[in-house]
Protein backbone atom coordinates (compact mmCIF):
# COMPACT_ATOMS: atom_id res chain seq x y z
CA UNK A 1 0.00 0.00 0.00
CA UNK A 2 2.87 2.71 0.97
CA UNK A 3 4.95 1.17 -2.03
CA UNK A 4 1.47 2.55 -4.18
CA UNK A 5 1.05 5.94 -2.27
CA UNK A 6 4.94 6.35 -3.12
CA UNK A 7 4.50 5.91 -6.71
CA UNK A 8 1.47 7.56 -7.42
CA UNK A 9 2.80 10.45 -5.70
CA UNK A 10 6.18 10.13 -8.24
CA UNK A 11 3.59 9.89 -10.88
CA UNK A 12 1.39 12.57 -9.79
CA UNK A 13 4.85 15.04 -9.35
CA UNK A 14 5.92 14.28 -12.77
CA UNK A 15 2.08 15.35 -14.11
CA UNK A 16 2.38 18.43 -12.26
CA UNK A 17 6.11 19.60 -13.59
CA UNK A 18 4.86 18.32 -17.55
CA UNK A 19 1.52 20.26 -17.29
CA UNK A 20 2.95 23.35 -15.52
CA UNK A 21 2.16 27.32 -16.29
CA UNK A 22 -1.53 27.10 -15.62
CA UNK A 23 -3.50 30.00 -16.39
CA UNK A 24 -1.77 33.58 -15.69
CA UNK A 25 -0.91 35.55 -12.92
CA UNK A 26 -0.57 39.31 -12.47
CA UNK A 27 2.77 40.93 -13.10
CA UNK A 28 4.08 44.09 -11.90
CA UNK A 29 7.33 45.96 -13.08
CA UNK A 30 8.51 49.42 -11.15
CA UNK A 31 11.25 51.94 -13.16
CA UNK A 32 13.17 54.77 -11.69
CA UNK A 33 14.86 57.11 -13.04
CA UNK A 34 16.61 60.27 -11.54
CA UNK A 35 16.51 63.10 -12.77
CA UNK A 36 19.08 66.50 -12.17
CA UNK A 37 16.06 68.85 -12.17
CA UNK A 38 13.45 70.16 -9.33
CA UNK A 39 10.71 67.82 -8.52
CA UNK A 40 8.07 70.95 -9.94
CA UNK A 41 9.57 71.08 -12.96
CA UNK A 42 9.67 67.26 -13.64
CA UNK A 43 5.96 67.20 -12.65
CA UNK A 44 5.20 70.08 -14.44
CA UNK A 45 6.28 68.29 -17.94
CA UNK A 46 4.83 65.38 -16.86
CA UNK A 47 1.17 66.23 -15.06
CA UNK A 48 -1.12 66.90 -17.81
CA UNK A 49 -3.24 63.48 -18.51
CA UNK A 50 -3.85 64.52 -21.94
CA UNK A 51 -0.07 65.35 -23.01
CA UNK A 52 1.89 62.70 -23.33
CA UNK A 53 4.83 64.37 -25.73
CA UNK A 54 7.49 63.95 -23.36
CA UNK A 55 7.45 60.17 -24.45
CA UNK A 56 9.10 59.60 -27.88
CA UNK A 57 6.34 56.34 -28.96
CA UNK A 58 3.63 58.45 -28.50
CA UNK A 59 2.61 61.15 -31.59
CA UNK A 60 -0.76 62.28 -30.48
CA UNK A 61 -2.64 62.22 -27.21
CA UNK A 62 -6.21 63.59 -27.70
CA UNK A 63 -8.81 62.83 -25.02
CA UNK A 64 -11.40 64.50 -22.60
CA UNK A 65 -11.99 65.23 -18.64
CA UNK A 66 -9.09 66.76 -17.83
CA UNK A 67 -6.89 65.98 -14.50
CA UNK A 68 -10.25 64.28 -13.08
CA UNK A 69 -10.79 61.10 -11.95
CA UNK A 70 -12.52 59.37 -15.31
CA UNK A 71 -10.70 61.48 -17.62
CA UNK A 72 -10.00 59.82 -20.53
CA UNK A 73 -7.57 60.08 -23.52
CA UNK A 74 -6.49 58.59 -26.74
CA UNK A 75 -2.58 57.78 -27.48
CA UNK A 76 -1.76 57.37 -31.11
CA UNK A 77 1.87 55.63 -31.42
CA UNK A 78 4.88 56.56 -33.88
CA UNK A 79 3.79 53.10 -35.50
CA UNK A 80 0.00 54.13 -35.87
CA UNK A 81 -1.20 52.02 -32.78
CA UNK A 82 -4.19 53.44 -30.49
CA UNK A 83 -4.33 52.92 -26.73
CA UNK A 84 -7.42 53.95 -24.78
CA UNK A 85 -7.11 55.40 -21.31
CA UNK A 86 -8.52 56.06 -18.43
CA UNK A 87 -7.90 58.28 -15.38
CA UNK A 88 -7.89 56.83 -12.37
CA UNK A 89 -7.02 58.91 -9.49
CA UNK A 90 -4.97 62.21 -9.31
CA UNK A 91 -3.14 63.87 -6.27
CA UNK A 92 -1.11 66.96 -7.60
CA UNK A 93 -0.21 67.17 -4.02
CA UNK A 94 1.27 63.82 -4.26
CA UNK A 95 2.22 64.14 -7.57
CA UNK A 96 1.11 61.31 -8.50
CA UNK A 97 -1.47 59.70 -10.85
CA UNK A 98 -2.77 56.65 -11.76
CA UNK A 99 -4.70 55.29 -15.28
CA UNK A 100 -5.61 51.93 -17.25
CA UNK A 101 -5.65 50.94 -20.28
CA UNK A 102 -9.39 50.35 -21.18
CA UNK A 103 -8.21 48.78 -25.17
CA UNK A 104 -5.59 47.59 -26.63
CA UNK A 105 -4.48 45.59 -29.17
CA UNK A 106 -1.92 42.79 -27.84
CA UNK A 107 0.13 43.07 -30.53
CA UNK A 108 0.82 46.89 -30.13
CA UNK A 109 1.35 46.21 -26.24
CA UNK A 110 0.95 42.40 -25.14
CA UNK A 111 -1.37 43.21 -21.78
CA UNK A 112 -4.48 42.84 -20.42
CA UNK A 113 -5.66 44.29 -17.68
CA UNK A 114 -3.43 47.03 -17.29
CA UNK A 115 -3.06 49.43 -14.89
CA UNK A 116 -0.14 51.79 -14.24
CA UNK A 117 1.10 54.86 -11.64
CA UNK A 118 3.72 57.92 -12.22
CA UNK A 119 4.99 59.77 -9.32
CA UNK A 120 7.31 62.06 -8.85
CA UNK A 121 9.51 62.67 -6.26
CA UNK A 122 11.91 64.81 -3.97
CA UNK A 123 15.49 63.68 -3.66
CA UNK A 124 17.63 65.07 -1.35
CA UNK A 125 20.03 67.36 -3.65
CA UNK A 126 16.92 68.87 -5.56
CA UNK A 127 16.87 66.89 -8.15
CA UNK A 128 13.39 64.41 -8.92
CA UNK A 129 13.22 60.46 -8.73
CA UNK A 130 10.39 59.72 -11.56
CA UNK A 131 8.66 56.17 -10.40
CA UNK A 132 6.82 54.59 -12.76
CA UNK A 133 4.57 51.40 -11.82
CA UNK A 134 2.64 49.05 -14.05
CA UNK A 135 0.41 45.75 -12.74
CA UNK A 136 -1.01 43.61 -15.36
CA UNK A 137 -1.52 40.48 -17.17
CA UNK A 138 -0.23 38.74 -20.27
CA UNK A 139 -1.61 39.44 -23.73
CA UNK A 140 -2.35 35.43 -23.55
CA UNK A 141 -5.19 34.72 -21.22
CA UNK A 142 -5.79 31.15 -21.51
CA UNK A 143 -2.71 28.16 -21.13
CA UNK A 144 -0.18 27.57 -23.41
CA UNK A 145 1.29 31.65 -24.55
CA UNK A 146 3.05 31.83 -27.58
CA UNK A 147 6.06 33.39 -26.38
CA UNK A 148 5.22 36.90 -27.86
CA UNK A 149 2.12 36.84 -25.47
CA UNK A 150 3.92 35.05 -22.47
CA UNK A 151 4.43 37.02 -18.89
CA UNK A 152 8.00 37.65 -19.97
CA UNK A 153 6.93 39.57 -23.24
CA UNK A 154 4.37 41.32 -21.21
CA UNK A 155 7.38 42.23 -18.52
CA UNK A 156 9.60 42.84 -21.11
CA UNK A 157 7.13 45.63 -23.36
CA UNK A 158 6.34 47.36 -20.10
CA UNK A 159 9.58 48.15 -19.07
CA UNK A 160 10.70 48.96 -22.90
CA UNK A 161 7.99 51.58 -22.64
CA UNK A 162 8.99 53.08 -19.19
CA UNK A 163 12.90 53.15 -19.79
CA UNK A 164 12.68 54.57 -23.25
CA UNK A 165 10.13 57.44 -21.72
CA UNK A 166 11.45 58.00 -18.19
CA UNK A 167 15.15 58.13 -20.39
CA UNK A 168 13.79 60.69 -22.78
CA UNK A 169 12.66 62.73 -20.22
CA UNK A 170 15.25 62.79 -18.57
CA UNK A 171 17.55 64.47 -21.49
CA UNK A 172 14.33 66.91 -22.27
CA UNK A 173 14.41 67.92 -19.04
CA UNK A 174 18.32 67.98 -18.31
CA UNK A 175 19.10 70.11 -21.63
CA UNK A 176 16.60 72.49 -20.41
CA UNK A 177 13.67 72.52 -22.59
CA UNK B 1 31.04 25.14 38.46
CA UNK B 2 29.44 28.45 37.37
CA UNK B 3 29.83 27.45 33.52
CA UNK B 4 27.49 23.95 34.67
CA UNK B 5 25.33 26.41 35.93
CA UNK B 6 25.47 28.71 33.32
CA UNK B 7 24.63 26.26 30.69
CA UNK B 8 21.82 25.17 32.80
CA UNK B 9 20.21 28.45 32.74
CA UNK B 10 20.88 28.83 29.27
CA UNK B 11 18.82 25.87 28.12
CA UNK B 12 16.09 26.68 30.26
CA UNK B 13 16.08 30.04 29.00
CA UNK B 14 16.40 28.34 25.81
CA UNK B 15 13.97 25.76 26.18
CA UNK B 16 11.29 28.70 27.78
CA UNK B 17 11.75 30.74 24.63
CA UNK B 18 11.08 28.05 22.17
CA UNK B 19 8.42 27.09 23.96
CA UNK B 20 7.06 31.01 23.92
CA UNK B 21 8.18 31.61 20.16
CA UNK B 22 5.84 28.46 19.40
CA UNK B 23 3.00 29.60 21.22
CA UNK B 24 2.81 32.86 19.40
CA UNK B 25 0.22 33.61 17.05
CA UNK B 26 1.30 33.74 13.38
CA UNK B 27 0.02 34.57 9.91
CA UNK B 28 0.42 32.49 6.39
CA UNK B 29 1.24 34.86 3.82
CA UNK B 30 0.94 32.95 0.44
CA UNK B 31 3.33 34.99 -2.03
CA UNK B 32 2.54 34.24 -5.78
CA UNK B 33 5.63 35.71 -6.99
CA UNK B 34 8.18 33.28 -5.65
CA UNK B 35 6.24 30.04 -4.75
CA UNK B 36 6.34 30.45 -0.97
CA UNK B 37 4.52 31.17 2.57
CA UNK B 38 6.21 34.28 4.50
CA UNK B 39 5.36 33.10 8.31
CA UNK B 40 5.20 36.16 10.42
CA UNK B 41 5.03 36.40 14.07
CA UNK B 42 2.60 38.36 15.42
CA UNK B 43 3.83 38.75 18.63
CA UNK B 44 7.05 40.44 17.48
CA UNK B 45 5.70 41.58 14.08
CA UNK B 46 8.84 40.21 12.58
CA UNK B 47 9.34 37.19 9.67
CA UNK B 48 9.30 34.07 11.19
CA UNK B 49 10.68 32.18 8.30
CA UNK B 50 9.74 31.21 4.59
CA UNK B 51 8.52 27.76 3.53
CA UNK B 52 8.68 26.97 0.05
CA UNK B 53 5.12 25.56 -2.05
CA UNK B 54 3.91 24.63 -5.05
CA UNK B 55 3.71 26.48 -8.00
CA UNK B 56 1.74 30.48 -7.72
CA UNK B 57 0.09 29.86 -4.02
CA UNK B 58 -2.66 31.91 -3.67
CA UNK B 59 -5.36 30.49 -1.36
CA UNK B 60 -4.80 30.05 2.42
CA UNK B 61 -6.45 28.39 5.30
CA UNK B 62 -5.38 28.59 9.06
CA UNK B 63 -7.21 25.53 11.29
CA UNK B 64 -8.30 27.26 14.47
CA UNK B 65 -5.82 26.03 16.80
CA UNK B 66 -3.11 26.87 14.32
CA UNK B 67 -1.92 23.44 14.15
CA UNK B 68 -2.09 23.22 10.36
CA UNK B 69 -2.14 25.48 7.65
CA UNK B 70 -3.31 24.64 4.24
CA UNK B 71 -1.96 26.43 0.90
CA UNK B 72 -3.73 26.23 -2.83
CA UNK B 73 -1.08 26.50 -5.80
CA UNK B 74 -3.06 26.92 -9.01
CA UNK B 75 -0.47 26.59 -11.32
CA UNK B 76 0.91 23.43 -9.80
CA UNK B 77 -2.78 22.38 -9.18
CA UNK B 78 -2.35 21.08 -5.43
CA UNK B 79 -2.73 21.86 -2.05
CA UNK B 80 -0.25 21.63 0.70
CA UNK B 81 -0.11 20.90 4.24
CA UNK B 82 1.65 22.76 6.90
CA UNK B 83 2.89 21.65 10.32
CA UNK B 84 1.46 25.08 12.04
CA UNK B 85 4.30 24.11 14.52
CA UNK B 86 6.87 22.71 13.04
CA UNK B 87 6.37 25.12 9.92
CA UNK B 88 7.44 22.36 7.40
CA UNK B 89 5.16 20.62 4.86
CA UNK B 90 2.84 17.57 6.08
CA UNK B 91 1.73 16.43 2.47
CA UNK B 92 0.54 16.98 -0.57
CA UNK B 93 -2.20 16.54 -2.82
CA UNK B 94 -3.15 17.06 -6.35
CA UNK B 95 -6.35 18.92 -6.51
CA UNK B 96 -8.45 19.44 -9.78
CA UNK B 97 -7.58 22.14 -12.65
CA UNK B 98 -7.22 25.54 -10.89
CA UNK B 99 -7.15 25.58 -6.72
CA UNK B 100 -7.62 28.41 -5.51
CA UNK B 101 -10.11 29.51 -2.65
CA UNK B 102 -9.71 27.51 0.29
CA UNK B 103 -11.31 27.38 3.85
CA UNK B 104 -12.39 24.70 6.44
CA UNK B 105 -15.03 22.99 8.14
CA UNK B 106 -16.03 24.68 11.18
CA UNK B 107 -15.02 21.17 13.08
CA UNK B 108 -11.47 21.88 11.25
CA UNK B 109 -12.34 18.01 9.79
CA UNK B 110 -12.69 19.07 6.11
CA UNK B 111 -11.24 21.35 3.61
CA UNK B 112 -13.55 23.15 0.74
CA UNK B 113 -11.59 24.09 -2.13
CA UNK B 114 -12.76 26.28 -4.95
CA UNK B 115 -11.54 25.01 -8.47
CA UNK B 116 -11.37 28.28 -10.30
CA UNK B 117 -11.71 26.46 -13.62
CA UNK B 118 -13.56 23.23 -13.15
CA UNK B 119 -16.89 25.12 -11.28
CA UNK B 120 -16.37 22.70 -8.34
CA UNK B 121 -15.94 23.00 -4.86
CA UNK B 122 -13.58 19.77 -3.98
CA UNK B 123 -14.69 18.51 -0.26
CA UNK B 124 -11.23 17.20 1.33
CA UNK B 125 -10.52 14.62 4.35
CA UNK B 126 -8.37 17.79 6.69
CA UNK B 127 -5.90 15.15 7.53
CA UNK B 128 -5.64 12.86 4.89
CA UNK B 129 -6.61 15.31 1.95
CA UNK B 130 -8.18 12.81 0.32
CA UNK B 131 -11.47 14.02 -2.22
CA UNK B 132 -14.78 13.29 0.02
CA UNK B 133 -17.03 14.67 -2.47
CA UNK B 134 -17.28 17.57 -5.43
CA UNK B 135 -20.06 20.19 -5.31
CA UNK B 136 -21.06 21.74 -8.66
CA UNK B 137 -21.17 25.60 -8.35
CA UNK B 138 -21.34 28.64 -10.64
CA UNK B 139 -18.52 29.89 -12.99
CA UNK B 140 -14.79 30.65 -11.53
CA UNK B 141 -15.59 29.98 -7.66
CA UNK B 142 -13.42 32.11 -5.86
CA UNK B 143 -14.00 33.10 -1.97
CA UNK B 144 -15.71 30.42 0.24
CA UNK B 145 -16.99 30.81 3.80
CA UNK B 146 -18.27 28.17 6.58
CA UNK B 147 -21.04 29.46 9.02
CA UNK B 148 -20.28 28.54 12.41
CA UNK B 149 -22.59 25.96 13.10
CA UNK B 150 -21.27 24.28 10.40
CA UNK B 151 -24.03 23.81 8.59
CA UNK B 152 -23.94 25.95 5.34
CA UNK B 153 -20.92 26.72 2.57
CA UNK B 154 -21.14 30.22 0.81
CA UNK B 155 -19.06 30.29 -2.60
CA UNK B 156 -18.80 33.21 -4.60
CA UNK B 157 -18.91 32.39 -8.48
CA UNK B 158 -16.77 35.29 -9.94
CA UNK B 159 -18.20 34.81 -12.78
CA UNK B 160 -22.10 34.17 -12.57
CA UNK B 161 -22.20 37.31 -10.31
CA UNK B 162 -23.33 35.15 -8.00
CA UNK B 163 -23.02 33.15 -4.61
CA UNK B 164 -24.06 30.03 -4.05
CA UNK B 165 -25.40 28.40 -0.83
CA UNK B 166 -24.46 25.26 -0.23
CA UNK B 167 -25.84 22.14 2.01
CA UNK B 168 -22.90 21.37 4.05
CA UNK B 169 -24.70 18.01 4.92
CA UNK B 170 -25.73 17.00 1.33
CA UNK B 171 -23.05 18.62 -0.47
CA UNK B 172 -25.95 20.21 -2.78
CA UNK B 173 -27.12 24.31 -3.46
CA UNK B 174 -30.00 25.18 -1.87
CA UNK B 175 -30.04 28.65 -4.05
CA UNK B 176 -27.47 31.24 -6.08
CA UNK B 177 -27.99 35.14 -4.74
CA UNK B 178 -27.80 37.61 -7.06
CA UNK B 179 -24.90 39.88 -6.06
CA UNK B 180 -22.88 42.76 -7.87
CA UNK B 181 -20.24 42.09 -10.61
CA UNK B 182 -17.01 39.55 -10.36
CA UNK B 183 -17.60 38.68 -6.02
CA UNK B 184 -14.59 37.60 -5.24
CA UNK B 185 -13.36 37.70 -1.26
CA UNK B 186 -16.76 36.74 1.14
CA UNK B 187 -16.71 37.11 5.00
CA UNK B 188 -19.29 35.98 7.03
CA UNK B 189 -19.64 38.26 10.69
CA UNK B 190 -19.24 36.82 13.75
CA UNK B 191 -22.60 35.67 14.68
CA UNK B 192 -23.41 34.45 10.64
CA UNK B 193 -25.71 37.05 10.70
CA UNK B 194 -24.34 38.63 7.45
CA UNK B 195 -22.30 37.53 4.74
CA UNK B 196 -20.42 40.50 3.02
CA UNK B 197 -19.28 40.15 -0.47
CA UNK B 198 -16.53 41.99 -2.36
CA UNK B 199 -17.64 42.64 -6.04
CA UNK B 200 -14.58 43.64 -7.81
CA UNK B 201 -15.92 44.72 -10.99
CA UNK B 202 -18.47 47.06 -9.58
CA UNK B 203 -17.10 48.75 -6.64
CA UNK B 204 -19.06 47.97 -3.71
CA UNK B 205 -20.10 45.98 -1.50
CA UNK B 206 -23.01 43.30 -1.43
CA UNK B 207 -24.72 42.70 2.17
CA UNK B 208 -26.75 39.38 2.25
CA UNK B 209 -28.87 38.63 5.30
CA UNK B 210 -28.41 35.08 5.93
CA UNK B 211 -31.21 34.03 7.28
CA UNK B 212 -33.61 35.39 4.70
CA UNK B 213 -30.80 34.80 2.22
CA UNK B 214 -31.92 38.43 0.20
CA UNK B 215 -28.80 41.46 -0.63
CA UNK B 216 -30.42 43.92 2.18
CA UNK B 217 -27.71 46.52 1.12
CA UNK B 218 -24.89 47.41 -1.56
CA UNK B 219 -22.38 49.76 -0.49
CA UNK B 220 -20.22 51.53 -2.59
CA UNK B 221 -16.16 51.26 -1.81
CA UNK B 222 -13.21 52.18 -3.44
CA UNK B 223 -11.84 50.55 -6.98
CA UNK B 224 -11.58 46.53 -7.02
CA UNK B 225 -12.52 46.00 -3.61
CA UNK B 226 -10.97 42.18 -2.73
CA UNK B 227 -11.26 41.00 0.77
CA UNK B 228 -13.11 41.27 3.85
CA UNK B 229 -12.18 41.13 6.99
CA UNK B 230 -14.99 41.53 9.92
CA UNK B 231 -13.67 42.90 13.73
CA UNK B 232 -14.33 40.11 16.00
CA UNK B 233 -16.87 42.95 18.20
CA UNK B 234 -18.42 43.38 14.68
CA UNK B 235 -18.12 46.93 14.40
CA UNK B 236 -16.13 47.47 11.91
CA UNK B 237 -16.13 45.89 8.66
CA UNK B 238 -12.77 46.07 6.38
CA UNK B 239 -12.31 46.07 2.82
CA UNK B 240 -9.25 46.27 0.59
CA UNK B 241 -9.33 48.22 -2.59
CA UNK B 242 -6.90 46.68 -4.99
CA UNK B 243 -6.74 50.02 -7.61
CA UNK B 244 -7.39 52.13 -5.23
CA UNK B 245 -4.22 51.20 -2.93
CA UNK B 246 -6.74 52.06 0.21
CA UNK B 247 -8.73 50.35 3.35
CA UNK B 248 -12.09 50.81 2.58
CA UNK B 249 -13.90 50.51 6.80
CA UNK B 250 -17.91 49.87 6.84
CA UNK B 251 -19.95 50.88 10.00
CA UNK B 252 -22.60 47.43 9.90
CA UNK B 253 -24.97 49.70 12.05
CA UNK B 254 -25.32 51.91 9.11
CA UNK B 255 -23.95 49.76 6.54
CA UNK B 256 -22.10 52.75 4.82
CA UNK B 257 -18.40 53.45 4.59
CA UNK B 258 -17.23 55.69 7.45
CA UNK B 259 -13.14 55.96 7.03
CA UNK B 260 -11.49 54.99 3.58
CA UNK B 261 -7.32 54.93 4.60
CA UNK B 262 -4.24 54.96 2.38
CA UNK B 263 -2.83 51.35 2.91
CA UNK B 264 0.04 50.70 0.03
CA UNK B 265 0.04 49.30 -3.63
CA UNK B 266 -2.46 46.92 -4.30
CA UNK B 267 -3.51 45.41 -0.52
CA UNK B 268 -5.28 41.88 -1.16
CA UNK B 269 -5.77 39.50 1.43
CA UNK B 270 -6.87 40.60 4.75
CA UNK B 271 -7.78 39.59 8.26
CA UNK B 272 -8.83 40.61 11.86
CA UNK B 273 -6.41 39.50 14.84
CA UNK B 274 -8.79 37.55 16.99
CA UNK B 275 -8.14 38.85 19.88
CA UNK B 276 -6.00 42.30 19.06
CA UNK B 277 -7.25 45.59 17.94
CA UNK B 278 -6.04 44.66 14.68
CA UNK B 279 -6.01 44.44 10.88
CA UNK B 280 -3.24 42.63 8.58
CA UNK B 281 -3.05 43.60 5.13
CA UNK B 282 -1.17 41.82 2.35
CA UNK B 283 -0.13 44.36 -0.35
CA UNK B 284 1.00 42.78 -3.48
CA UNK B 285 2.65 45.54 -5.10
CA UNK B 286 4.84 46.70 -2.15
CA UNK B 287 5.59 42.81 -1.20
CA UNK B 288 4.58 43.56 2.99
CA UNK B 289 2.02 43.20 5.20
CA UNK B 290 0.68 46.09 6.71
CA UNK B 291 -0.37 45.96 10.64
CA UNK B 292 -3.27 48.13 11.02
CA UNK B 293 -4.69 49.45 14.48
CA UNK B 294 -8.21 48.97 14.00
CA UNK B 295 -9.57 51.05 16.46
CA UNK B 296 -7.20 54.14 15.48
CA UNK B 297 -6.51 53.31 11.81
CA UNK B 298 -3.31 54.31 12.23
CA UNK B 299 -0.61 52.08 10.54
CA UNK B 300 1.68 49.94 13.26
CA UNK B 301 4.02 48.53 11.12
CA UNK B 302 4.92 47.03 7.72
CA UNK B 303 6.36 44.38 7.36
CA UNK B 304 8.41 42.61 4.26
CA UNK B 305 7.20 39.59 2.46
CA UNK B 306 8.48 37.34 -0.58
CA UNK B 307 7.62 38.41 -3.51
CA UNK B 308 3.70 39.41 -4.63
CA UNK B 309 1.61 38.33 -1.23
CA UNK B 310 -2.21 37.75 -2.17
CA UNK B 311 -2.79 35.51 1.47
CA UNK B 312 -6.30 34.97 -0.24
CA UNK B 313 -8.20 33.47 3.12
CA UNK B 314 -7.90 33.36 7.10
CA UNK B 315 -4.21 33.51 7.24
CA UNK B 316 -4.19 33.53 10.96
CA UNK B 317 -5.54 31.07 13.13
CA UNK B 318 -8.92 32.40 14.51
CA UNK B 319 -9.04 35.38 12.93
CA UNK B 320 -12.50 37.11 11.42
Amino acid sequence: MKRWCILFSILLFSYSVVANAHGPTRQKVTVKQMISAPPETVWDKVKDFHDMSWHPIIAKTEGNGGNTKGATRVLTLVNGGIINEELKKYDAGKQSFKYKINSVDVNILPVTNYSSTLTVKATGDGGSQVIWKGAFYRGYPNNDPPPELNDQAAKDAVTGVYKSGLENLKSLLEKGS
Amino acid sequence: MSKVIQAILCSIFAAICSKQILADPLAFITNQGDDTVSVINLKSLKLTTTIKVGSKPAGIAVSKDGKRVYVTNPESRDVYLIDGKTLSRVSRQAVGEGPLGITLSSDDSLVYVADWYEDLVYVLDAYELTTVATIAVGSSPSGLAVSNDGQRLYVADRDDNRISVIDTEKNRTITRIEVGERPFGIRLDPQDKRLYVANVASNDVSVIDTSSLIVIKTIPVGSTPYGIAISPENDRVFVTNQHDNSLSVIDPEIMKESHRIEIGEYPEGIIADPTEDRVYIANWFDNELVVVDSKSLKILKQIPTGESPRAFGTFVAGGS
